[in-house]
């Protein structure tokens, strides 16, 4: 059930965080909390759950707005 | 250019001809100046005795003036020292700005947003991310300071709101700070978000500037074309291209 924990916490955080419909975040998010032994495993998960990722992220836009803050702030630290 | 909120030095003591011995005390087995002195002194933290040497822990609010916060960096470095100096607690001979060592930094970025606590929300969901080598604890005056998990590392990057901690401090050492930068100053900084990347350790120290030196200049920090504040926060927003994981088969 660790995808299950893991949704549940897509919903809260991580699915505000990268996301821009590209898989990569997920893969990444997947691998830190599920601790899955290899990129296959990985694969599969994605797959049987792709509709549910998906319906997440489209739910929330939030992130871009943050994305945009945090890259503006570093032109800034740069300057 | 770099710019320190804070940062302990060591000075040979051949720098130092004069001393008040009146301002020292020996406490805990150290020679200090007095607490009494020190709490009437703004942005001198400690000055101790210490194997040769003076041990100074200085702000940059010694440097604090009508509009300005005060942070140290390579323009007005010998103004520090004067003013220490000022103090009448230690005369140098000569601006120690070369022969001084560096023990601890922190390197420091005032930005003005927009709307700081979306900010503070929009770096620590980013950050997140790359939680499995950090933990992201929370920090003063609604900020968060990002650590790594390694005891051995201390290396942090604190983001906090500079006006929520000028306003809440109710020392009477800050009250004389507020009289420095004027209290108009606080108004504009409400928009100011700090971010300070605390360096404890030579080892750390080295790899944020990316040096080599067996002793560690304060000259050399503050004319570094590093940028630590730049690199620490991007390594912590960033997620990591080359992960093994992410460059596998697509299945969307």
């Amino acid at each position: 059930m660790k995808i299950q924990k893991f949704l549940k916490k897509v919903g809260m955080r991580a699915i505000l965080t990268n996301f821009d419909d590209d898989v990569k975040v997920i893969r990444k998010m997947l691998k830190i909390e599920c601790e899955f032994s290899s990129p296959s495993t990985l694969n599969t998960v994605i797959a049987t759950f792709k509709e549910e990722l998906k319906e997440k992220i489209s739910e929330n836009r939030n992130f871009f707005r943050y994305q945009k803050i945090v890259q503006d702030l570093i032109k800034k630290i740069g300057e | 250019m770099i710019t320190l909120d804070r940062v302990r030095l060591l000075v040979p003591e051949n720098k130092v001809p004069e001393v008040n011995e009146n301002d020292f005390d020996t406490f805990s087995n150290k020679i200090t100046v007095k607490k009494e002195i020190l709490k009437n002194i703004v942005g001198v933290r400690e000055i101790t005795y210490i194997n040769n040497s003076f041990l100074l822990d200085v702000s940059g609010k010694i440097t604090a003036d009508k509009g300005n916060l005060g942070l140290i960096h390579k323009n007005n470095v010998k103004e520090v020292f004067e003013k220490i100096d000022d103090t009448g607690i230690l005369r140098f001979n000569s601006s120690p700005v070369e022969a001084s060592q560096v023990l601890y930094l922190d390197v420091t970025k005032d930005v003005e947003v927009e709307n700081p606590l979306e900010t503070l929300t929009a770096i620590e969901l980013l950050a997140t991310q790359r939680k499995h080598k950090n933990k992201i604890l929370d920090y003063k005056n609604s900020g968060l300071i990002i650590k790594p998990h390694a005891k051995s590392v201390s290396d942090s990057l604190a983001i906090y709101l500079k006006y929520k901690e000028i306003i809440q401090n109710k020392s009477p050492k800050n009250r004389l700070y507020i009289e420095k930068i004027g209290i108009e100053t606080i108004e504009k900084i409400k928009k100011t978000v700090r971010l300070e990347r605390h360096l404890g350790t030579f080892k750390d120290i080295r790899k944020a500037f990316k040096t080599n030196s067996k002793k560690i200049r304060l000259k050399e920090i503050l004319h570094s074309k590093k940028n630590p504040v730049k690199d620490k926060f991007c390594e912590i927003t960033s997620s990591n291209e080359y992960d093994w994981f992410t460059v596998g088969k697509e299945v969307f």
